[in-house]
């Protein structure tokens, strides 16, 4: 992959289940990712919401799913600039910006995600992740100790 | 104006707020469930006999951190732990009943493992001016939280942007 080189675009349906599933099962309570009367009436918001942990995971797993299970990510950052509802095609679009080459077995990569909804930006994100370089297994990034790990974030 | 913030609020920047204890046991059978919801599939959440190849155990989905400082909705022997109660408080002070979360930056160092007992503090890092937006009245403020394990070890680290509003 080269620097600017797009990744495939992945797709995600939202639903009330799956908003609320993702809310639920990060034990985030808050009723506008549950319950649409709160939402609507009371924070003034086209329905409930997609949580952030949910939609960090959605991101994280783009990631994964196009460099494998032995892609770690170090570090995400995103901003979410309109809320995400259910009944809504999100559209995944990534890019790589950087690529940092630490050994022959690792790269430290990082990617820009626009997460769309009919072509307008609902969410933006940055992530820093370690690729495995070699068809070696051994190599993957999980096994780097945790404190060379954060020494390839901060560089 | 920051000079128009409350005394209790003011003192509040670059201190550590509270250290909340793991109300939870990291448990593989919860980040399944959310590994579900959101339809995630990565084997190093899910079947160790694939995952031996990347790592020596089970993971916790990595976007799951925070909410390991989340309690259960409720419990049967003690009174439930509420996340992030420095920015419940500064809503309380400043009077400003709703909040979303704009921006995110968390960082991911030792992953997070079955069994794992998670706590975390909580530190206000800047708050803003008063600001008009399209939701309401209100301040922007940021908050720095740091996880740690049982072994003491910082397994990541979050920082999170709200805007606290009223209608």
């Amino acid at each position: 992959m080269n620097i600017n080189d797009p990744l495939p675009i992945t797709t995600y349906l939202t639903t009330v289940k799956n908003i609320q599933a993702g809310a639920i099962f990060s034990r985030d309570w808050a009723p506008l990712h549950s319950d649409r009367d709160w939402a609507v009436k009371k924070a003034k918001l086209p329905d409930i919401i997609m949580n952030n942990y949910t939609l960090n995971g959605l991101v994280i797993k783009y990631v994964t799913d196009y460099f494998g299970a032995s892609a770690r990510v170090g570090k995400v950052k995103f901003n979410i600039k309109k809320p995400i509802c259910p009944n809504k095609r999100l559209k995944f679009h990534g890019n790589l910006i950087s690529e940092k080459i630490i050994s022959d077995q690792l790269s430290m990569i990082k990617l820009a995600i626009d997460v769309k909804i009919s072509n307008q930006i609902f969410a933006s994100s940055e992530i820093v992740a370690g690729i495995n370089l070699s068809n070696k297994t051994k190599n993957s990034p999980w096994k780097i100790d945790s404190e060379t790990w954060k020494s390839y974030l901060f560089e | 104006m920051q000079s128009n913030l409350p005394k209790e609020i003011l003192k509040l920047i670059g201190m550590t707020y509270c250290t909340d204890l793991s109300p939870i046991t990291v448990q593989k059978g919860l980040w399944q469930n959310f590994c579900s919801a959101i339809e995630d599939g990565n084997p190093l959440y899910w079947d160790i006999t694939k995952t031996s190849k990347y790592s020596e155990s089970l993971i916790s989905h990595p976007a799951l951190l925070p909410s390991w400082a989340h309690d259960f909705q409720w419990h049967p022997e003690r009174e439930i732990i509420h996340p992030m109660q420095l920015h419940f408080h500064i809503k309380d002070v400043l009077n400003l009943p709703l909040g979303i979360v704009t921006d995110v930056e968390i960082e991911f160092y030792e992953p997070v493992k079955d069994g794992d007992e998670i706590s975390s503090e909580q530190k206000l890092l800047t708050i803003s001016d008063c600001v008009d937006t399209k939701l309401g009245n209100g301040r922007y403020w940021e908050i720095e939280v740091n996880y740690y394990n049982q072994t003491k070890q910082n397994v990541g680290k979050q920082n999170i942007h709200f805007l606290g509003y009223q209608k």
